[in-house]
């Protein structure tokens, strides 16, 4: 490791005048969980680390009328343990309970675990059935991309940290009638990655199925989105059983986990694809009522 | 036994507790001295190659390196145990990835490890072997040129006519198991620092179980005397076996400190800790059990074949206890077992916590279950009908002065089906069950005629606080706060007034080390006897400085007492102040070599070899999420005849520390090999549980008075982890009516084995 400063801007456009100030040598740092293993291992080699964690605007978790805004500070515990986010977005809470241990959810950002773009990260599979969008502001100027847009293959995202952040996360409102889900299969309760995770957000009106978003890794490049499963769901009556282990079936199909000496057969890991699915849109379906209140303000 | 004793048989704080959770008990990596270097090693890549060459240059003129070694620069010495068959630093060629190539020593670790990646090697891979079976097969590639047909060691035992005993049996049973390769994954990497003295000698710190084996190792390793070496042991962040014996770091370590003149401090990376460190011996077990329809069992054979790795360590031992102890559980009429440790090109695999013994537990405890079910007998009331009791003699030869197995067994069962979960839930998606495994252990192993024993001295300071020295270590097992609970007891003076002493090979009292279960037993004997001839000295001196006769003096909570007479008194402190280093020239200090009354075994490693014999039983409730594969243990109900518990608490602790290392070995502990390389050396892909994986337990500690014992205790350290995965696999098989064989038991397998009509699941 070869790190010369380490600064600690105030504000985002004094974060983004130093990452300008060193051209390419200086790198975002927030959390650190992850970084600070690249470091070791020689995969970055900054001259300078940009620690963007004491930026207030950064540190705000907020409630708009329509959208819920996670700052590029906030941590996996933050998020969640917010009851907020628990109520409205439960899917959110699980995920980010999911990941790590106790130390790590109060130091990891949510923002950090979509900079990493690693396909099974619990969050931002999460974040991707929810359909986040994400504000990314450079000396450029200010631009917007969904979550999901970010990944560029395994461990590799377009957003530059050398150049760019992500100041923060966006996600609309699931309105009256929607649910969510998060579940895992992994080898251990905790501190262990998920041999197979799966978020579900389903909307409704009138006991039928309106709009389904399913966001399954690690079983691509990326989080994955099993668009015919999704399809198949529109319409569905909320509480038919037999069509949630059909959409699970084509989920699975749809699914293309790699055999794995550590995480099990890919035909083992599909399997689990369907068992995930099922019992994730049976969870968000049952879960339907309570999310009617709709935001706190 | 609570109104008995005062320091003993009840629940004792570990008398180191607040030092280490405080951070101030200084463990090795803790310890530094002025101009001390860091060592690093180079280690290979591959599982098997030859050695074309080696160029240090650009390594040595890095700056801030001052020496880097190749097995040029090592004595020439094979090293080891019963096959002697490494040498520190790879010589010709490599035997497995990890394998020790060269050796740094730098004024920092981060240029110590710079240098590794300077060192150019030259290797020609060789064809390898990966499977016991394959490296047996004629003209397959050989680990060691001078071992034929790969084979490390074989055993042949026979007791009584097994082929007769067999055609009289009702039924005849043979199944197949298979265990794998873990490791010991103590907290604290191993490592050394290393120091040669103005004088000559060698000073090693390490935080090894056994430091005199240590002693005698190093110096074998190094062509020296093992007088010429003292071996001083700071505190141990865990060992689990796996701390038993010398590493090549040792000697490593040795040789760069003579280069550069200078203490060097080598301490593993855990990463170094998954490739190179000393895993669990893993085999392959055929059984064969001969069985009466009452349940009687009458003989049992067994053919083991085992993976030894490249090299041998401890693995012929191990070996020896996995073909013979778990024969000593039931009342067996004849066994033969012939068993064969074959090198690979593995990592290599020597003591972890069961030593051998609980490979075979798992066979025979599984196969004890799948018998019973078969012939429709309840597994438990077989294993009751079978067991060994106090008195019998053992196949092997064994006397059993004290076995609480029946005793162990019943209570076990019973505690496990207290408090059931439904057998069934979420519509039969959810299965539970529950199993029942026992075991049987050593409390010492004199192997042959040698020494079982230890040795202990104790003294009293001019202040009346007493100092123990033993030559066991304290690897975080409670043999300190044992011992001060012997000591404080036997000399009725309060605990908190013992300090027993680090154990420094130059000062301490010779001990073999903590392995086997045997250090409450024999090291305890040793420093309890020593403290009754310091009590008698200690009388002696009060009753001169009392005026009064000794054999009427009492002791108790410090303070020295006339028993008829109360009144008259005077302090523990007052007599010792008197004494020391004054004209009474009081020694007040003993010094008690102890040897077990224990004979031995013959050639044929037949006889009563260990001061006392563990038994114990744990009855287990698991989950199984039959669409998944999933498993959790629920709960572990532990009972262990540790003959006596001289610290309750020290026992539950150990009842905690086996259960959850043997659920990980059932469940998920495992190292992953690809051709020869692992693929999950560290934390994060190897999985350990952690502590939301736990089961509750119930701990039960059954007492069984034994004769030899202090106190009437045994050990209790390694047969806590022995019962677990039987009885796991016995829980499964309950729960949902498969048999699990080869560990560890992962979703996959038992989601396989519970849908085997869904041949390709994800379609």
């Amino acid at each position: 490791m070869n790190v010369q400063a380490y600064l600690t801007p105030r504000t985002a456009e004094e974060a983004l005048e130093q990452l300008g100030r060193y051209g390419g040598e200086a790198r975002l740092i927030a959390g650190g969980t992850d970084l600070m293993i690249w470091l070791k291992r020689k995969k970055y080699t900054p001259r300078v680390l940009i620690d963007i964690t004491g930026i207030d605007q950064f540190r705000r978790l907020e409630f708009t009328g329509e959208s819920l805004v996670i700052g590029a500070a906030l941590t996996h515990a933050e998020v969640a343990l917010d009851g907020g986010i628990r109520s409205l977005v439960p899917v959110l809470a699980e995920a980010c309970a999911s990941v790590g241990s106790p130390q790590i959810r109060n130091i990891a950002t949510v923002v950090g675990n979509v900079v990493s773009a690693q396909p099974a990260a619990d969050a931002a599979v999460a974040l991707v059935a929810l359909g986040a969008g994400t504000e990314i502001l450079s000396r450029d100027g200010r631009r917007t991309l969904p979550v999901e847009e970010l990944y560029a293959g395994v461990g590799r995202s377009i957003i530059d940290s050398t150049r760019e952040i992500v100041s923060r996360i966006v996600v609309k409102a699931p309105g009256p009638g929607s649910g969510s889900a998060f579940m895992r299969i992994a080898p251990r309760q905790a501190l262990a990655l998920p041999v197979i995770n799966v978020a579900v957000v389903i909307s409704t009106a009138g006991g039928l199925i309106t709009g389904a978003r399913i966001a399954i890794g690690p079983v691509a490049d990326r989080p994955f989105r099993p668009e015919g499963a999704e399809k198949f769901l529109a319409g569905v009556p909320v509480g038919d059983p037999g069509a949630f282990a059909e959409a699970a079936g084509m989920a699975g199909r749809e699914s293309s986990p790699r055999d794995s000496l550590l995480r099990g057969s890919a035909d083992y890991r599909r399997h689990l694809v369907k068992v995930l699915v099922r019992r994730a849109l049976e969870e968000a379906a049952g879960r339907v009522d309570a999310c009617k209140e709709g935001m706190p303000q | 036994m609570q109104t008995k004793h005062s320091a003993v048989g009840r629940d004792a704080d570990f008398i180191d507790a607040a030092e280490k959770v405080t951070g101030r008990a200084r463990y090795l990596d803790d310890l530094s001295f002025p101009g001390m270097l860091h060592g690093k090693i180079l280690r290979s890549p591959y599982p098997h190659a030859r050695i074309k060459g080696i160029d240090i240059s650009r390594a040595a003129s890095l700056a801030g390196v001052k020496a880097v070694i190749t097995s040029a620069d090592c004595p020439g010495i094979r090293f080891g145990l019963d096959n002697p068959d490494v040498y520190m630093l790879a010589v010709d060629k490599v035997r497995y990835a990890g394998d020790e190539v060269a050796a740094v020593a730098a004024v920092s670790e981060e240029a110590a490890e710079e240098a590794l990646s300077l060192i150019d090697v030259e290797y020609e891979p060789l064809p390898a072997v990966y499977h016991p079976a394959e490296a047996m097969v004629p003209g397959a590639p050989l680990v060691h040129e001078d071992k034929p047909g790969n084979i490390a060691k074989i055993y042949e035992i026979v007791r009584g006519n097994v082929d007769e005993d067999f055609a009289s049996c009702d039924c005849v049973f043979e199944e197949e198991f298979g265990t794998s390769l873990v490791q010991p994954c103590y907290l604290e990497p191993f490592g050394v620092i290393a120091d040669w003295e103005p004088n000559g000698r060698l000073t090693i710190w390490t935080g090894i179980q056994s430091a005199f084996h240590a002693r005698a190792e190093i110096a074998k390793a190094l062509g020296i005397d093992p007088s010429s070496v003292t071996v001083k042991v700071p505190y141990i962040g865990g060992g689990f076996g796996g701390k038993i014996w010398i590493r090549n770091f040792h000697p490593i370590a040795a040789v760069l400190a003579r280069k550069t003149g200078r203490p060097v401090k080598i301490v593993l990376s855990r990463e170094e800790e998954f490739i190179a460190s000393r895993a669990r011996v893993a085999a392959g077990i055929k059984l064969k059990l001969g069985m009466m329809r009452d349940g009687t069992m009458v003989c049992k054979e067994a053919e083991i074949i085992a993976d030894n790795g490249a090299y041998s360590w401890a693995a012929p031992k191990i070996l020896l206890n996995m073909s013979m102890r778990t024969d000593c559980l039931y009342r067996f009429r004849s066994s033969r077992t012939v068993s064969r440790l074959v090198y690979t090109n593995h990592v290599p695999t020597s003591g972890f916590r069961g030593y051998g013994n609980a490979q075979m537990h798992f066979a025979l405890e599984s196969m004890v279950d799948i018998c019973a079910r078969k012939m429709g007998l309840d597994p438990v009331e077989v294993r009751l009908k079978n067991a060994v009791r106090s008195g019998d003699t053992t196949l092997h030869g064994w006397k059993l002065r004290s076995c609480g197995l029946s005793e162990c067994i019943d209570k076990a069962a019973a505690a496990i089906k207290e408090g059931r979960l439904p057998g069934e839930e979420a519509g039969g998606r959810i299965r539970r069950g529950v199993g029942v495994a026992c075991m049987t252990h050593v409390s010492g192993n004199r192997g042959g005629d040698n020494f079982d024993g230890s040795s202990a001295m104790v003294r009293f300071q001019e202040d009346g606080r007493l100092l123990v020295y033993s030559g066991e270590s304290d690897m975080g097992q409670g043999a300190r706060t044992v011992f001060a609970q012997i000591a404080a007891e036997a000399l009725g003076i309060p605990l908190s007034d013992v300090i027993v002493m680090p154990v420094d090979t130059d000062v301490s009292p010779f001990g073999y080390g903590s392995y086997s279960s045997r250090v409450t037993t024999v090291g305890g004997k040793a420093v309890l006897l020593a403290a009754r001839q310091v009590r008698d000295q200690l009388l002696k001196l009060a009753g001169k400085l009392m005026n009064e006769s000794p054999d009427r003096l009492e002791i108790r909570d410090g303070v020295i007492f006339d028993r008829l007479d109360p009144g008259r008194r005077m302090t523990v402190a007052e007599a010792c102040r008197a004494g020391i280093r004054t004209r009474q020239a009081a020694e007040l200090t003993a010094y008690v070599t102890y040897d077990p009354p224990t004979e031995g075994t013959d050639s044929d490693y037949y006889g009563d070899y260990s001061s006392a014999y563990n038994y114990g039983a744990h009855g287990v409730e698991v989950e199984v999420d039959t669409e998944t594969g999933q498993v959790r243990v629920l709960r572990v109900a532990a009972a262990h005849d540790v003959g006596f518990a001289i610290n309750p608490k020290g026992v539950r602790g150990q009842i905690s520390g086996g259960v959850a290392q043997g659920t990980g070995w059932a469940l998920c502990e495992n190292l992953v090999l690809k051709e020869g390389v692992l693929q999950n050396p560290s934390l994060s892909s190897y999985i350990l549980m952690t502590i939301k994986d736990m089961p509750s337990i119930k701990p039960i500690i059954v007492e069984t008075d034994d004769p030899v014992g202090p106190y009437g205790a045994k050990g209790v350290g390694e047969p806590t982890l022995i019962p677990v995965p039987p009885a796991i696999a016995n829980a499964i098989e309950d729960a949902v009516g498969v048999r699990l064989r080869d560990l560890p038991f992962t979703p996959e397998k038992i989601f396989r084995a519970v849908n085997p009509q869904l041949k390709e699941a994800g379609k």
